[in-house]
Parts: C-alpha cells; sequence; structure tokens
C-alpha cells in the first residue's frame, strides 16, 4: 500500500494538468455542449500526447489518473473506452469508441466510429457508419443516440471484463465529476455571502460539504484501487457502486448551496453536476 | 382528482366538480410548469378563470370579489395544479390581497378590475444578486424626488417578468443598516424607461429573468402602505396565501406520471419498485396532510409560520424523491428528454425557490421547537 | 502509488487468523457478548495479550527499545483490522497499543516510558482515559476537575464521567485544569493516575451498548505525584489532541462491519434464504461503504507510515467510518429479522458496537466540523 504518487505518476498527472488546462475545462465545455456535445480538438490532443497507451505503457491506474482528471475538468471526451475498457480487451481500434449495453441511449454515440457492445457473456466489436446513429436530446450533460446494435465481430467470453472494466471507467469518471462539483461548490460558499457572512460559515452547510468529501475520496480512491488491481469483479462493483451513490447524493447537496444561480446556463456548475446522474446510470445504478 | 385526504362539503365539492369541468376544456396546456413558453394560451386560461369570477374568489365583496372561504381558493388552485394547467398568479393573490387589506381607494380602482378580469399580470421582485435568503440586506435603491421615487438596482431570479406588466417590488427607501425595517414595496410598470429585462436560461429548458432598473420613475401613489413599513405588509400577504402556494395534488400528479413511466418502460412488476412507489404514495398523503394544516391556520386566521415550513419542506423533498426515483432504481431510460427527466430537473429547485429547506428547517426548529438562534 | 500488500503482510494476516482461530474459545461468541470492557472480557485479555506479546504481536510497530518490533504502520493496520473483527480479544487493552503507547513515547519522561511502556507491551496493565466531564464533552476545552500543587504533589477534586473500562483499570490518562478556567485549553494538564490512589470513587453508570462501556469517576482529594505529570503543566491540550489523532482512527470499525456482511450472508445461505435483487443491492452498497471507510483510514495510514504530521483526512476517515457502522448496524437488524433483536445475536452485538460511533472519541459534529475548516478552508462559524 503506498498513496504517494511515483516520479512517473507525478510527470503524467502534471503534464495532463497542462493539457487540459489549455484544451479543457468549463467554458469549454459549455461551448460544445451547445453544439455537438463531443470535442474532437481535446481527443486529438490527448492522442497526440501519447495518453490513449498508458494502459499498456505504464498501467491502468495511471490510465485512471489521466481519465479522472480529465472529468474534473470537464472535457467531453470518451477517453475511458478508449484507453481503458478497448485495451483490456486486448484491442487496437478506431476512436472514438462508444460502450453499448444493447439498449439504452449510448454516450457519445454519435461520434463513435467503433462500438463495443456487452453481449451477455461475450463482447462484440462493431463499425459505426456515418448516418447509422440517431442522436436523443438530453440535458445530463453529454451526447447522447441510439444505435443498431446488432452484428460485429464476437470475442467470445469476453462480457466480465468489459463489464468490470467499464464498471472502474465510470467510477473514476464519476469520482473526477465529483471533485469538480465540490471544488468549485467550495469556492462559491466561501465568496457568496448572506446575512453579513459567507454562506460557507453555516454549519448546515459545512456538515454537508464535510460529507460530501468523504464521498469525494472515497469514490476516487476506490476506483483507483479497482484499476490498479486490474478489475475485478468485487472491486469493480463496490467502485461503482459507491461511486453511483455518491454522485446522486452529491448532485443534490451542491445544487442546494449553490441556490438559484446553480441553474442558469451561465454558472458552471451544471458542466459537472448534470453528468454525474448519466454516470451514475450507465449499467443502471450500480 | 384521484383518492384524497380531504372531502369538502357539499357546496364544495360541487364547486370542484364545476371547476374539474371547466379546466377540461384546457387539457394538454401544462401552464404549470411552462408558463414562459405557452404564454398567449396561459393569458386566456387566465382570462376564462376571470370571467368565472374565480380570480377573485376568495376577496370580500367590497373589492369586488366572491367572498368566499380560503377553501375554495384551496381547491381551485389544487385542481388546477393536479391538471397541471396553471399556478395561481400573483396579482390574484400576494398583490390583491395586500392591496384590499393596505392599498388606497385609488389603487384598489386601478389594479384590481384588472387582475380580476385576468387581464393585467405580475412579477415577485424580491430576490437579489446580494439577497436570497437573506432578503432583509437587498440593495436597490428608491429616492424620492417630489412626486415620484427614482429607483436604481438589480433584481434576479424573477419569474415570468418577460411577459408580466408589473414588478411587484421591494425596494430600500430607509439606511442599510435599518436592514427590514428601511424597506418599502412598490408596483413598477415593467415598460417604463429604465427597466430592461434579460433572460437567464435555465436548465429546466425555461428561463428566470434579471431585470436591470436603471432610475426608473415610479409614481409616489404606486407605493403600497407606509414608506418604511414593508416587512410587516410583507409577511401579512404570506400569511393569506400560503394555502395555495404549494398544492399537494402535483404531487399526486407526479407520481401518476411516474407510475404510468415505469409501466410504459415494463418495470411495474419488480418488487423493488413497488416498493419504492408504495412508498412515495404514503408520502404523497403526508405532504397532504401538512397542507390541509396550512390551509386550517389561514380558514382559522391563525399565524402559520411552523405550519407553512413544514409543508414547504416536505413538499419540495418528496417532489425531489418521486421524481429522483427513476434515477435512484437505476432505470437509464429516464436520462433522455421527456416528462419524467423534466420533472428531476424542475423539482432540483424546489429545495430552493420560496424559501430554501435550509431557512424553512430554521424556522421548524426555532418557532416550532423552541430552539435558540442567531439572529 | 500502489494498492496492493506484499507477500509479508499477506502471511502476517494469514498467521494471525490461524492464531486467532486456535485461540479463541469455542465460547467466545458468548464470552464477548458484553463488550471490550466486560469482567469476561478484560480477564480475558490479560491472557491473550499476553500471548500477543510473546510473538512479538501486541506492540509490533513500537520501537525496539520500548519492547516493539519496528514494524511498518500497515502491520498495525493489519493487527488491528483482525482483532476488531472478531471482537476485539484485546479487550480495553486496544487502547494501550492505539494511543497510550504513541502518547506516552512522544511526550513521557525516561522513567515513565521505562515503566508504562514496558508493562503495556507486555500486556498485563489496563488504562483508561479521563478527558469527558459533566460539562465538558464535546467542548472539552471547558473541562474543571481542578489539580492544586500541593508541595511535590496535586491535590485533585473533581468529576468525570463516560469514562469506559475504568472498573479494572490500574491507571487513568487523566485531564486537570491547573490554571483558572478562563484559560480554556491553556490551562489543561495530564497526569497519569493510579486508579486505587486513596479518594477515588467509581461508580457504574448502566448503558444500552454493554458491560462497563461507563462510569462516573469521582476524585476528593486525590493526591498524584508531581512525577506522575506527564509534559509540562499546562501543556495538556497538545498532548489530548495527540491521543485523539491517534484514537479517532485507532478502531478500524469497518473490520467488524464488513465481516458482519460476511456472516450475515453465509447465515442467510445456511437457512436457505434466497438472496434476491432488493437484499443483495442492499449488501452491495453497506459493504461499499465499509471499503470506502477502509481506504479512507488506509490514507491516514499511509500518512502515518510516511511520518506525515496527523491532517484533516483522519477527520474524514472517521466520518466515514461512522458512516459504514451505521449502514451496517442497520441492515444487520432488518436482513436478521425478529432473531436480530436478542440479546448476543450477531445482528445485535454489532449493533451495540456500531451505536455509539458517532459520538465516542469525538462526535460527527465535531468532526464535520474539523473537515469545513481545515480540509475545505472554510470559515468558522461566528
Ligand atoms: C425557480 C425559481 C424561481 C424563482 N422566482 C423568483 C421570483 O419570481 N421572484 C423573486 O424575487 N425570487 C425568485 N426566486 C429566488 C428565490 O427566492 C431565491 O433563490 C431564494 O430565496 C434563495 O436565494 P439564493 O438563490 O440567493 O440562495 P442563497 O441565499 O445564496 O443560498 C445558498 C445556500 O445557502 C443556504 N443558506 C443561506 N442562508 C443560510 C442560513 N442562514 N443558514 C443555513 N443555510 C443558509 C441556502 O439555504 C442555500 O442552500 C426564484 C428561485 C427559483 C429557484
Ligand atoms: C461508548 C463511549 C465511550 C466513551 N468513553 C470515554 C472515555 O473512556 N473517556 C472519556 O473521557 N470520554 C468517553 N466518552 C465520552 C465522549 O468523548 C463524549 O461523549 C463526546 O466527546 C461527546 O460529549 P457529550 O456526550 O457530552 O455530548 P455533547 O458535547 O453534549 O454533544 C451532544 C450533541 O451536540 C452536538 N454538538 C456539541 N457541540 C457542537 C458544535 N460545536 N457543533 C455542532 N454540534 C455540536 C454533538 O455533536 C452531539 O450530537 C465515551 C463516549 C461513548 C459514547
Amino acid at each position: 500500500m503506498d498513496f504517494t504518487l511515483t516520479e512517473t505518476q507525478q510527470s503524467i498527472v502534471d503534464s495532463a494538468a497542462k493539457l487540459l488546462t489549455k484544451h479543457a475545462g468549463p467554458k469549454r465545455a459549455r461551448q460544445v455542449l451547445a453544439t455537438s456535445g463531443y470535442d474532437p480538438e481535446l481527443a486529438s490532443a490527448l492522442r497526440e500526447a501519447g495518453f490513449l497507451s498508458l494502459m499498456k505503457e505504464t498501467g491502468a491506474l495511471e490510465a485512471a489518473m489521466v481519465t479522472e482528471a480529465i472529468s474534473a475538468r470537464a472535457g467531453l471526451v470518451h477517453f475511458g473506452a478508449a484507453a481503458m475498457v478497448a485495451p483490456a480487451l486486448g484491442m487496437e481500434i478506431d476512436e472514438p469508441v462508444a460502450l453499448s449495453r444493447q439498449r439504452g441511449p449510448v454516450r457519445y454515440g454519435a461520434s463513435a466510429k467503433t462500438l463495443l457492445i456487452l453481449d451477455g457473456a461475450d463482447v462484440r466489436v462493431r463499425r459505426v457508419d456515418s448516418g447509422e446513429a440517431r442522436p436523443m436530446r438530453s440535458n445530463f450533460g453529454f451526447p447522447f443516440a441510439e444505435l443498431p446494435a446488432d452484428g460485429g465481430e464476437r470475442l467470445s467470453g469476453a462480457g466480465a471484463k468489459m463489464r468490470a472494466w467499464w464498471r472502474v471507467v465510470l467510477a473514476v469518471e464519476i469520482a473526477g465529476a465529483l471533485r469538480g462539483c465540490l471544488t468549485f461548490t467550495t469556492d462559491y460558499v466561501k465568496e457568496r455571502r448572506q446575512f453579513g457572512r459567507a454562506i460557507g460559515s453555516f454549519q448546515a452547510i459545512q456538515h454537508r460539504l464535510a460529507d460530501c468529501v468523504v464521498l469525494t475520496e472515497a469514490s476516487r480512491w476506490l476506483a483507483y484501487e479497482a484499476a490498479f488491481q486490474g478489475a475485478p469483479d468485487d472491486g469493480a462493483e463496490v467502485a461503482i457502486s459507491y461511486a453511483a451513490a455518491a454522485a446522486r447524493r452529491v448532485f443534490h447537496e451542491v445544487h442546494q448551496m449553490n441556490g438559484a444561480i446553480g441553474f442558469t446556463r451561465e454558472h458552471d456548475l451544471h458542466v459537472w453536476s448534470m453528468r454525474l446522474q448519466a454516470l451514475a446510470l450507465e449499467m443502471g445504478g450500480a | 382528482m384521484s383518492v384524497s385526504l380531504f372531502v369538502g362539503s357539499a357546496e364544495e365539492e360541487e364547486f370542484r366538480a364545476d371547476v374539474i369541468r371547466f379546466i377540461s376544456e384546457y387539457r394538454g396546456l401544462n401552464g404549470f410548469h411552462f408558463q414562459g413558453s405557452k404564454w398567449p394560451e396561459v393569458k386566456a386560461l387566465y382570462r376564462a378563470i376571470g370571467q368565472c369570477g374565480w380570480m377573485s374568489i376568495g376577496w370580500s365583496d367590497a373589492a369586488g370579489g366572491l367572498g368566499r372561504s380560503a377553501v375554495r381558493e384551496f381547491i381551485l388552485w389544487d385542481e388546477m395544479a393536479y391538471a397541471r394547467v396553471a399556478r395561481p398568479p400573483l396579482g390574484a393573490g400576494i398583490v390583491a390581497k395586500t392591496l384590499i387589506a393596505h392599498g388606497t381607494e385609488a389603487q384598489k380602482q386601478k389594479w384590481l378590475p384588472p387582475i380580476r378580469a385576468g387581464e393585467k399580470f405580475f412579477s415577485l421582485g424580491y430576490s437579489e444578486p446580494g439577497a436570497g435568503s437573506d432578503l432583509a440586506g437587498l440593495s436597490t435603491r428608491a429616492d424620492l424626488h417630489g412626486d415620484h421615487y427614482v429607483v436604481t438596482g438589480e433584481k434576479c431570479w424573477t419569474s415570468y417578468a418577460q411577459d408580466s406588466d408589473y414588478l411587484w417590488t421591494l425596494v430600500r427607501t430607509g439606511a442599510v443598516e435599518d436592514r427590514g425595517r428601511g424597506l418599502s414595496l412598490m408596483i413598477l410598470d415593467l415598460h417604463a424607461p429604465g427597466v430592461s429585462v434579460r433572460p437567464l436560461p435555465t436548465i429546466d429548458g425555461e428561463q428566470l429573468n434579471q431585470v436591470v432598473l436603471d432610475a426608473v420613475e415610479v409614481p409616489v401613489e404606486h407605493r403600497i402602505g407606509p414608506e418604511n413599513a414593508a416587512w410587516r405588509l410583507v409577511k401579512d400577504a404570506l400569511d393569506v396565501e400560503r394555502h395555495v402556494q404549494f398544492p399537494p395534488a402535483r404531487l399526486r400528479r407526479d407520481l401518476e406520471e411516474l407510475v404510468a413511466w415505469l409501466r410504459k418502460h415494463e418495470h411495474e412488476l419488480d418488487p423493488v419498485v413497488q416498493r419504492t412507489v408504495a412508498a412515495l404514495g404514503v408520502g404523497v398523503f403526508e405532504v397532504e396532510a401538512l397542507a390541509l394544516l396550512v390551509l386550517e391556520s389561514v380558514v382559522k386566521g391563525r399565524p402559520g409560520d411552523v405550519e407553512a415550513a413544514q409543508n414547504k419542506l416536505a413538499h419540495a423533498e418528496l417532489s425531489q424523491k418521486i421524481a429522483r426515483a427513476p434515477f435512484e432504481l437505476g432505470l437509464s431510460e429516464a436520462l433522455i428528454y421527456g416528462p419524467i427527466e423534466f420533472l428531476y430537473r424542475q423539482s432540483t429547485w424546489e429545495t430552493i425557490g420560496g424559501g430554501t429547506s435550509e431557512i424553512m428547517r430554521s424556522v421548524v426548529a426555532r418557532q416550532g421547537l423552541g430552539l435558540g438562534g442567531r439572529s | 502509488m500502489e494498492f496492493g500488500w506484499s507477500e509479508n503482510e499477506r502471511s502476517y494476516r494469514n498467521q494471525l487468523r490461524e492464531f486467532l482461530a486456535a485461540e479463541l474459545p469455542g465460547n467466545w461468541n458468548e464470552m464477548s457478548k458484553d463488550g471490550p470492557g466486560s469482567d469476561a472480557q478484560a480477564a480475558f485479555s490479560q491472557a491473550f495479550c499476553g500471548k500477543l506479546a510473546a510473538r512479538g504481536w501486541l506492540t509490533p510497530h513500537w520501537p525496539k527499545e520500548y519492547g516493539g518490533h519496528d514494524a511498518p504502520a500497515w502491520q498495525h493496520a493489519i493487527l488491528s483490522e483482525e482483532m476488531w473483527a472478531h471482537g476485539e480479544p484485546r479487550g480495553p487493552q486496544y487502547m494501550n497499543v492505539n494511543w497510550l503507547g504513541p502518547t506516552l513515547m512522544r511526550y513521557g519522561s525516561d522513567e515513565q516510558k521505562r515503566f508504562h511502556l514496558a508493562r503495556i507491551s507486555r500486556g498485563d496493565v489496563l488504562w483508561c482515559q479521563g478527558f469527558s466531564e459533566p460539562n465538558a464533552g464535546s467542548d472539552l476545552a471547558s473541562l474543571s476537575t481542578r489539580a492544586e500543587r500541593v508541595g511535590d504533589s496535586y491535590a485533585v477534586n473533581g468529576q468525570k464521567v463516560w469514562t469506559s473500562y475504568c472498573k479494572n483499570a490500574e491507571f487513568c490518562f487523566l485531564l486537570v485544569r491547573t490554571d483558572k478556567i478562563e484559560t480554556r485549553h491553556k490551562g489543561i494538564t495530564v497526569l497519569l493516575v493510579p486508579m486505587n490512589t486513596p479518594g477515588i470513587e467509581v461508580r457504574e453508570i448502566d448503558t444500552v451498548l454493554g458491560d462497563r462501556y461507563f462510569h462516573e469517576v469521582f476524585f476528593t482529594d486525590v493526591r498524584v505525584p508531581v512525577s506522575a505529570r506527564l509534559g509540562a503543566e499546562n501543556d495538556g491540550w497538545g498532548i489530548a489532541m495527540y491521543a485523539l489523532q491517534y484514537e479517532r482512527i485507532g478502531l478500524p470499525r469497518y473490520a467488524r462491519s464488513a465481516r458482519t456482511l460476511e456472516l450475515i450472508v453465509a447465515d442467510a445461505k445456511s437457512n436457505g434464504r434466497v438472496i434476491d435483487g432488493a437484499f443483495k443491492e442492499k449488501l452491495v452498497a453497506a459493504r461499499a461503504m465499509c471499503e470506502a471507510a477502509r481506504i479512507l483510514y488506509y490514507r491516514v495510514i499511509d500518512q502515518r507510515a510516511h511520518n506525515q504530521p496527523p491532517t484533516a483526512d483522519s477527520n474524514v476517515a472517521r466520518l466515514a467510518l461512522t458512516a459504514a457502522d451505521r449502514a451496517v448496524g442497520d441492515l444487520a437488524l432488518e436482513l436478521g429479522g425478529p432473531a436480530a433483536l436478542l440479546y448476543g445475536s450477531l445482528g445485535d452485538g454489532n449493533f451495540r458496537a456500531a451505536m455509539p460511533a458517532g459520538v465516542a472519541t469525538g462526535t460527527s459534529e465535531i468532526n464535520a466540523n474539523l473537515v469545513a475548516q481545515r480540509w475545505l478552508g472554510l470559515p468558522r462559524e461566528a
């Protein structure tokens, strides 16, 4: 056990932070959400920086750290699918990648070139041709589409692996978005004054924000641990179950603390908060 | 409406039947949630309500009303909420009732008839960027210059200001240090020079507004009640209006829509789903009981601050529980744009608008339970 | 960063489990049902801790000079997990190992260290903690038990309350006031008081938790030699806070909760009960909370392992420990059905152990205040 970053890890985290400061952030997220919801520029910056091959070259934990950082900066790319789920299945495939459970809306479905379909005990890998995706309108922070889930090349017996890694990716993404919500809201309650004092000085706010710290921190560490251990079924289940519950709770707490301004599109909170719900639901809530 | 705790007298239930008959012509109009985008239709509906005499159903005879009890008002707006057609307009409630109690003859003459007819509409201009929960800290100034005030400042989160005729607004006429004792109420013409209304798009797809007041002239005779005496008036107005503000049938309707949605997506046989729905059903009755306690305090003319705070708190939280159920149950169809997903986003602010849950809890703790408080 | 156990650590845990399997008597569940302070468990702990000490497992993480083996902090964490998960066979002695030892090592005189640490690491002494008073609970700095200097001793007068285990204790780690009450935390001193000193009267308070959880301790002109003072006069607050940092994260409470969940499942299976969707979901959620508490606890252990000063991460972990205990406590009752209401049942035992988590050693509210102020940097409430 060791919670301290190694030198390699530190340098990965630092260079990811630098890239994300330039190519992501709430302002960028609002622009992207107003159009396709997918950010090809961020995707290519990540590709060029070599982050897509982190899992093979360094390890799953490092790939998870970058996934978390992207989510915490409200990036709109399906990095975890391409950089964690696909390589875990031993595949080199065309980005962007989207993940499907055969039914239900597919996140980033409209921009995907490759679809990984979880089909019971198997996985099917399917090319997405242009015009196949039907975009679906949603307010939950990501672009969604309906996609055909037939055909594709079958990977027998890979289903359990895909499910576990998918869960880990979701847990990591949730952890990042939680951190985004927490940091943003902490700053807000320090600044916002009512009754002659910062609202962050009221215990009614402090205690619930302290709970949010617990939920955010534990979500992140559990997700990292599951990634480090290679997504064991058990660890992946625990990580997503905890993170999904945390997402639901924190969403409401931070909106409550931001008051009316939190519902406006010009306040940044929603770029992190709305996606929490989508992530929590992606595997059916657990 | 479906099963409910409340049964009125024979006449009251007859009245309810009339209301339901009236509403049947407006089925499909959701003015409750989409007043902004459906304004022409909602406005026509309000006019029709006015023609029935129902806008002023609870006003006294002398004020041109029907002089009926608060129970009728409750039934009227609860049914409207159940049908989702409309909310009680600010004009016929808080504005008119305050004018009847504290207005001058001229003020009553000027505003009561068009309100009663469903022709003129008001927005609530209380909140400001620096004054949300702490309303007494507001800073929009009104300075007297001869026969008019010059009003400068900024109001925000102003619902429906884009379509309203007037702003029912609280302004500072005294010193900032006087807090609540330095405020006056006035009616400000939203079309007057110096008023600009800017939309604030919200995550329910509708809008709130920012209302910037730049040296807007308001005639002295548009001030309601004495100068610096607004705090009392604002509170009194709440006392006579709180029974229609959070209609419990809205929740009954939310739950019915949830159940219909669960059926449509074939989840209704799942035992976990059934347990959840059953618990929510009990919650609906609980909130209705709390709403009836509020109604009772209004009917009996008792102060009902605690009842109102309890009711607001429980109402807001249940609306969220119902809307969140599909999310808690892990049903990903709920992410896609539609009625259930809409309720999710809409209900998120129920614990903020109209006084936050934290403030409601403080009222229950301090006034209801007698616990100490800071201020 | 890495999240694995070394071969050594794994084998240490296995050896501990084998040891426990061999040493815990067949009627251990029955014997431990009244809690770590009960007479039965306190007596058992004397022999048990002696055996642990003989293997070097009582205080493995202590420096050699104080009877330890310089083992890494992680080894202590593994030890604590296994002990608490199995109903704490060390009885009240877990306190000695968790916070008394480290505090004595840091603040004790050579003589105090030599005397007390040796006894603790042999496993034959029981201590109690005299902090709380009737009017000083969360607000510990307002304590008023007085110690007046009389020659080369102190005369102690006052009352402590909620003191655990002290009926069987030999020493008390006592906080007293040695300056005016208005000085608050600046006028507090620590005394290491033998419980058989004349003038000490102990009265047990009956609780719903088990035996010997709570006592009132009355001090009437109790003479304590100055040599029994820990640290300097009026320097007690810093010492108490140091001790609390260790105590708060002393018990890996999730370990017992997680084990309870395993036992519930085993129990359900052996009774032929179907683990349906709703049951399973609750189990996963509760287990996830235990795991969350575990990983946040590890975060704190990691800081210790790196010799970093304590941070508000320990308050974060404490909140998670409490939340997990509560979730499992409720679930064990719910799933155990009416039988869980019986004294000594799995559900009951776990529930009683979990119940005071949010109050003992500093309440959740106080921990939340500290997280808000120190972790998030929010302003203090005016
Ligand atoms: C949909 C909607 C419609 C609205 N329509 C109108 C309208 O038409 N006209 C109008 O005037 N206003 C309107 N409002 C504004 C509403 O009245 C305010 O949002 C509300 O009073 C809260 O103020 P705030 O948003 O500034 O939040 P703040 O007061 O900044 O509160 C932020 C957080 O701090 C907490 N907090 C504040 N003080 C305390 C305290 N003392 N103790 C503990 N916690 C505290 C709050 O509970 C909240 O969680 C509307 C709001 C919404 C959401
Ligand atoms: C099982 C158990 C064993 C114990 N063993 C010992 C022992 O061996 N030795 C010993 O000295 N003590 C012991 N204690 C006492 C324990 O340390 C105190 O109970 C604890 O510090 C709380 O004090 P109190 O009980 O007086 O509660 P109070 O301080 O009166 O608190 C009551 C409630 O008010 C809340 N509250 C108080 N202040 C604030 C604030 N500033 N903000 C928000 N909320 C606040 C608290 O969080 C709590 O919910 C034990 C307690 C338990 C439950």
